[in-house]
């Protein structure tokens, strides 16, 4: 038994290698999104609000507080694309992958309880249509314009359509099931039975065809199909189970001046139609009296924001949205057979965005013959909010942090000290030596009094009440934020697609400290291919130059004609307000633009301006008046050169950069012929670079091949015998030359790739041998530098490289390296691999100098022997078990200690953490024994001074003996 | 000898080659423009991709000595001398301001004719770096996988500096190579499966010499131990006795 004990005993330390609960969130954090809603239900009764969203995500949320009861995330892209959903009564039905797959989720839990394969011809941009069945009970219609499938948990019954139909609208009535569509310029009408077993009809449909193009406007209820001729301002409505068409006719001047009108719904007798002019929505409601062949105009609704219908007990509601006066939103209900107002199913909200509503899904009750309604809305900010009958808000989510393009982390200031600071050197001319001396010791004490009132106060609270400083999450003011002791906390500001930019804080689990919303914003489409678009973020001014404020910079594409205008707005990073003195919704410039960056000298108030390259070469310094500062600047150096990436020819460019009104001179071309930019990696901009050379085992020194105008550049195409490939070029940007260049065979994206010092690291998929693999690239000019104080690109230097790569477990969406205060840590690479798992792979496994064969010196170096394969652990896993999905960025930031750096990843949903490459160097760890240590220095100290004293003393005998 | 023939025969070839490619139709030859300080580029010479490639590979052959004029050697890189177009008036004019200028450009780019007459790649030196190497230029063209051309690189001449030029020479002297694209390595899964089969046989044969007997293993510890003890007993085997009744 004792043995038992101690062999149980001793096993224990191996559980405490894993992560406690206790440390999960200390520092880390994740928040989870859904996206702009595509299909929403409301169910009061559950409590719930379900979701399918355009980010592949199908999800239940809590109708009370919005948080996410399940989630399901589908693949990225097309794979998982959501294409229909139908709210069955006991499942949720999810058709994606361009009709390939089906699945049936339970309501309660979010479990899949049934699914199968449907169409394998994966068209793109393929249109499901689907049918929950009445004739057939639990059962459902899907086609993709080819096929048409009958489904439930027990069968799949598919049939093929006929050839060169394509498919309008699909009905079921008592008789079965109808398709409405096109074949061969004819409108076609196609009738099996409910079982699809039997084709029961074909035929044409004579007045459609007269009438109407392939554009036609249909709607349809139970039973009818209704059709609009926009032409002629007729509705042709069809019972059908007939081939007849009855005409029903519109007053054309009823409608105003919109002369597209579109059929939004239709009943029996009740005939919905939608106007837009000037942005501005109006609804008709047209009715149809004792078979009369003249539509009747009950009711106009102007500017509508939104609308939804529902439909209990068979009678139908109308419920749609309004402004009335700022702020005040309306939602509306009508009954449709009376088409009358119900005053008592009125809601009245105050919101603070006013913005437009895109999507409105609403649910009404019955108990007791008295109507409750719930709604939701998604509007522009992509902000989604429920509401119940009392204009009372359940939730508000900000949904656009799932459309994250660009991402900085802001450092806080110092605040009222660094004013004393700058003060101390003196500001004025009348600052002579004395008064610069005195104000230096009035700083001197201000600090000193800082340190035993803040510090010392706060360490003795803490051990007074024995717990570790926390800060309480809930009341956090922003100017009370100041840089804390070793400038962990800072405010991560996220532009997203949409326009909305956040200033996120990176404790208290992510609060937003502020947010706005810059209307019209249209991201810049820098990769066709990828589909990757970026509205691009520049920090001009740090919160370091105190009185200046901190200024940040978004550069974006305005909505209007053409789109062709270019928006740069100024903000404060730290409070979210506009910049003082630049204009409230931003510099516009009349021209689209084709490169922005930010300028490499500052003005004389320290701000780095915005230069944007348009479309005609010319180059534009924004804000304006910065332009004399920086002229100046530019003038006395040499040329200073950047690239420009044509989309159409497939080649790079370099302009010598000048200030002036002349176009810019073209310098240097580098082309790819057939094959298609996928990628381009350059270092990041404050990368920091600490040791010139690697230490060898035999104490010699290998130089780095440190050219800071290197960029990765990756290209895929097809060789002669159609062999795909991806090559990577290492281009020098001033002089336009390839440093190196590789091909891999049989490989594709995805591609990932980062640009670190002297190194590139990227991952891409081996078709040869269906597998992922990764590659590292290390560039070294050898044992001797040829310039140690700067470095040239016009210099000769050939490199000596060195490269392996390696196979990896799976893919990787996303991928970064770590950045640290000095660059003394080692940069590890921060990659976010598929099934939501975020790993930090250490330097030392990628590196391209691992010997096949060690020797002696090589294993004194510290260099690991080289392995195909690079084991993902566990232990790389930053997430633990807060898994995140489809991550598009990650965004790495130095923190004041150097062993620490801050990782921020964002994707549908975003998570942020501490990394430390080279361990907890610069930290004492946590439980670390004070007590132990002061009590063993004071005895060491006591013993010292005893032992000194008791050996004089015995010296003072020996000397009488 | 032998090798004597096969220098014939290249040359031969080459012959052939240079013979067949002095038609303007073709995709491999690109005509070298040079532009000083503006927009306008002058066509001053041409080079042919193909004719470099075989160039170099025959250098790399025979390995040509460094004193060949028509390929020279430095490191491992092998150079084709061209010379430019003698330079006219202008031109000379031109580039003689442009050496005074701390920032004139000087640029060149690669076009060829044919099918349709493009410019594949260019690049730019300072015009006082140029005056600086002697005007002697080595240039080197990168080429991707389907041999098309990529990029051009200039770089200040390191080669055949036997006297410093200092004024405007009649024309330009370039040494150019090609460099293709590398194949990337692949996850090298051969020489480690070698590597793990060796050390399983060296464990294996390791643990043959395991099965030993311990006394065959260690008799050599053993046997001196129990001499000495032996001898030890014989020495003073009073000594032992006594200890032994105390």
């Amino acid at each position: 038994m004792a043995k038992l004990r101690l062999f149980l005993l001793l096993g224990l330390p191996l559980l405490a290698l894993g992560l406690f609960e206790d440390q999960t969130g200390t520092y880390d954090w994740r928040q989870q999104y859904i996206g702009r809603p595509i299909y929403t239900k409301i169910v009061p009764s559950l409590n719930r609000i379900f979701v399918a969203s355009d980010q592949n995500a199908l999800a239940s949320l809590n109708l009370k507080n919005g948080n996410i009861v399940w989630r399901k995330v589908f693949e990225m892209g097309d794979l998982g694309k959501i294409n229909s959903v139908i709210w069955g009564l006991k499942e949720i039905i999810v058709v994606t992958s361009n009709g390939q797959r089906v699945q049936a989720f339970d309501y309660n839990q979010g479990f899949a309880s049934w699914e199968y394969t449907l169409f394998k011809n994966n068209l793109p941009n393929v249109k499901i249509n689907t049918v929950d069945s009445k004739n057939v009970k639990d059962s459902f219609y899907v086609t993709d314009g080819t096929g048409l499938c009958l489904i439930n948990s027990r069968e799949k019954i598919c049939i093929e359509l006929p050839q060169n139909f394509r498919i309008k609208k699909m009905l079921e009535s008592e008789d079965g099931l109808f398709l409405v569509g096109f074949k061969d310029n004819l409108s076609r009408k196609i009738h099996y039975n409910s079982q699809l077993t039997k084709l029961i009809s074909e035929s044409n449909l004579e007045n459609l065809n007269e009438n109407l193009n392939e554009n036609l406007d249909c709607a349809d209820s139970s039973n009818q199909l209704s059709c609009l001729s926009t032409d002629q301002f007729f509705i042709l409505n069809n019972q059908i189970s007939s081939d007849q068409f009855e005409k029903l006719s519109i007053q054309p001047s009823s409608l105003g001046q919109d002369s597209t009108p579109r059929l939004v719904w239709s009943s029996q007798d009740t005939f919905i139609l939608e106007t837009k002019l000037n942005e501005e929505k109006n609804l008709f409601i047209f009715k149809q009296y004792q078979n009369e062949a003249d539509l009747v105009l009950m009711k106009k609704l102007e500017s509508v924001q939104a609308f939804d219908i529902e439909t209990i007990d068979q009678k139908n509601y109308l419920i749609f949205s309004k402004y009335i006066g700022k702020n005040k939103l309306n939602f509306f209900t009508i009954d449709l057979k009376s088409v009358q107002e119900r005053q008592d199913v009125m809601i009245t909200v105050n919101v603070q965005n006013n913005e437009d509503i895109i999507e409105l899904r609403a649910s009404l009750t019955e108990k007791n013959s008295k109507l409750s309604l719930v709604v939701s809305c998604f509007f522009a900010d992509y902000s989604f909010t429920a509401l119940n009958q009392k204009g009372a808000k359940y939730f508000t989510r900000e949904e656009s942090l799932a459309y994250i393009v660009s991402v900085e982390m802001i450092d806080f200031p110092l605040i009222h000290l660094q004013e004393e600071f700058e003060d101390e050197f003196g500001t004025t001319r009348q600052d002579n030596i004395f008064t610069m001396f005195y104000k230096r010791i009035r700083t001197q004490l201000v600090m000193l009094k800082e340190f035993i009132q803040v510090d010392l106060g706060l360490k003795l609270k803490n051990l007074l009440q024995n717990s570790p400083s926390s800060e309480s999450s809930s009341d956090i003011a922003l100017d009370e934020i100041t840089r804390d002791e070793f400038n962990l906390n800072k405010v991560i500001v996220c532009v997203t697609s949409v326009g909305k930019v956040f200033g996120i804080y990176t404790s208290s689990n992510g609060k937003i400290l502020w947010s706005f919303f810059l209307r019209n914003t249209i991201p810049f489409s820098v990769n066709k291919l990828t589909n990757e678009s970026v509205v691009p973020l520049f920090v001009q001014r740090t919160a370091a130059h105190v009185p200046y404020e901190p200024q940040c910079a978004i550069v974006s594409k305005v909505k209007g004609r053409e789109n062709s205008k270019t928006r740069v707005f100024f903000f404060n990073p730290l409070t979210g307000q506009v910049s003082k003195d630049s204009p409230k919704q931003g510099y516009i410039l009349d021209q689209s633009v084709k490169q922005v960056f930010l300028s490499s000298f500052a003005d004389s108030h320290f701000l780095r301006p915005i230069l944007l390259l348009d479309e005609t070469n010319r180059v534009h310094v924004v804000p304006e008046n910065s332009f004399e500062d920086i002229k100046t600047k530019y003038g006395n150096k040499p040329t200073i050169i950047f690239t420009g990436q044509n989309q159409n020819k497939n080649s790079l460019t370099g302009y010598s950069m000048k200030l002036s009104e002349e176009n810019l001179l073209e310098i240097w071309r580098l082309n790819f012929e057939d094959e298609k930019i996928i990628s381009i990696a350059s270092k990041l901009p404050n990368d920091r670079i600490h040791s010139h050379g690697k230490v060898l085992g035999d104490r010699s020194v290998l130089y780095k091949y440190l050219n800071p105008n290197m960029i990765g550049v990756v290209t895929s195409g097809e060789d002669s015998q159609q062999v795909p490939f991806i090559n990577l070029y290492l281009v020098d940007t001033v002089t336009g030359s390839i440093v190196n260049s590789f091909n891999h065979k049989r490989c594709r994206g995805p591609l990932r790739i980062v640009h670190s010092e002297n190194w590139f690291f990227y991952s891409y998929y081996n078709m040869k041998f269906r597998r992922h693999e990764v590659a590292s690239v290390e560039l070294f000019e050898g044992a001797t530098q040829f310039n140690s104080t700067h470095f040239s690109s016009f210099d000769d230097i050939k490199p000596l490289v060195f490269s392996k790569s390696f196979i990896v477990q799976r893919g990787f969406d996303s991928m970064q390296v770590t950045l640290t205060e000095k660059g003394i840590s080692t940069k590890d690479i921060i990659v976010a691999s598929q099934y939501g798992v975020i790993l930090e792979i250490p330097w030392i496994l990628i590196d391209p100098r691992r010997p096949i064969k060690m020797t002696e010196v090589e294993r004194e170096e510290n260099l690991l022997p080289y392995m195909p394969e690079i084991p993902l652990n566990y232990e790389f896993t930053l997430n633990y078990y807060n898994y995140v999905y489809n991550v598009r960025g990650i965004t790495t930031a130095a923190s004041g200690l150097e062993s620490t750096s801050l990782v921020f990843t964002y994707g549908l949903d975003i998570f942020f953490t501490r990394v430390f490459p080279s361990k907890t160097f610069d930290m004492i760890r946590e439980d670390f024994d004070y007590f132990f240590i002061s009590t063993l220095m004071i005895g060491l100290a006591l013993g010292t001074l005893l032992s000194k004293k008791l050996a004089s003393s015995s010296n003072l005998k020996k000397a009488w003996k | 000898m032998e090798l004597k023939y096969l220098k014939v025969v290249v040359f031969l070839i080459q012959l052939i080659l240079v013979k067949s490619d002095s038609l303007l139709n073709d995709s491999d030859l690109y005509y070298i423009e040079q532009s000083i300080d503006d927009s306008e580029f002058r066509e001053i010479g041409q080079v042919n991709l193909r004719l470099l490639k075989q160039n170099q590979n025959s250098a790399q052959l025979q390995s040509i000595n460094e004193e060949d004029l028509l390929v020279e050697k430095s490191g491992n890189i092998f150079w084709s001398r061209v010379e430019s177009q003698s330079l006219d008036g202008e031109v000379f004019q031109k580039l003689k301001s442009a050496l005074g200028n701390d920032n004139s450009i000087y640029r060149l780019r690669l076009c060829r004719k044919y099918p349709v007459y493009e410019c594949k790649a260019s690049s730019f030196i300072y015009a006082k770096a140029l005056g600086n190497a002697g005007f002697l230029l080595n240039l080197t063209l990168h080429t991707s996988i389907n041999n098309e051309l990529n990029s051009l690189s200039i770089k200040i001449s390191q080669l055949g500096l036997k006297e410093k030029i200092t004024s405007i020479p009649d024309h330009l002297t370039f040494f150019v190579s090609v460099q293709g694209i590398k194949q990337a390595q692949q996850p090298d899964t051969e020489t480690h499966l070698e590597k793990i089969r060796l050390e399983k046989e060296q464990k294996e044969k390791g643990s043959q010499s395991e099965n030993q007997s311990f006394f065959s293993k260690y008799w050599m510890y053993i046997v001196p131990f129990f001499v000495i003890m032996f001898l030890a007993n014989i020495v003073n085997p009073e000594a032992a006795a006594a200890g032994g009744s105390e």
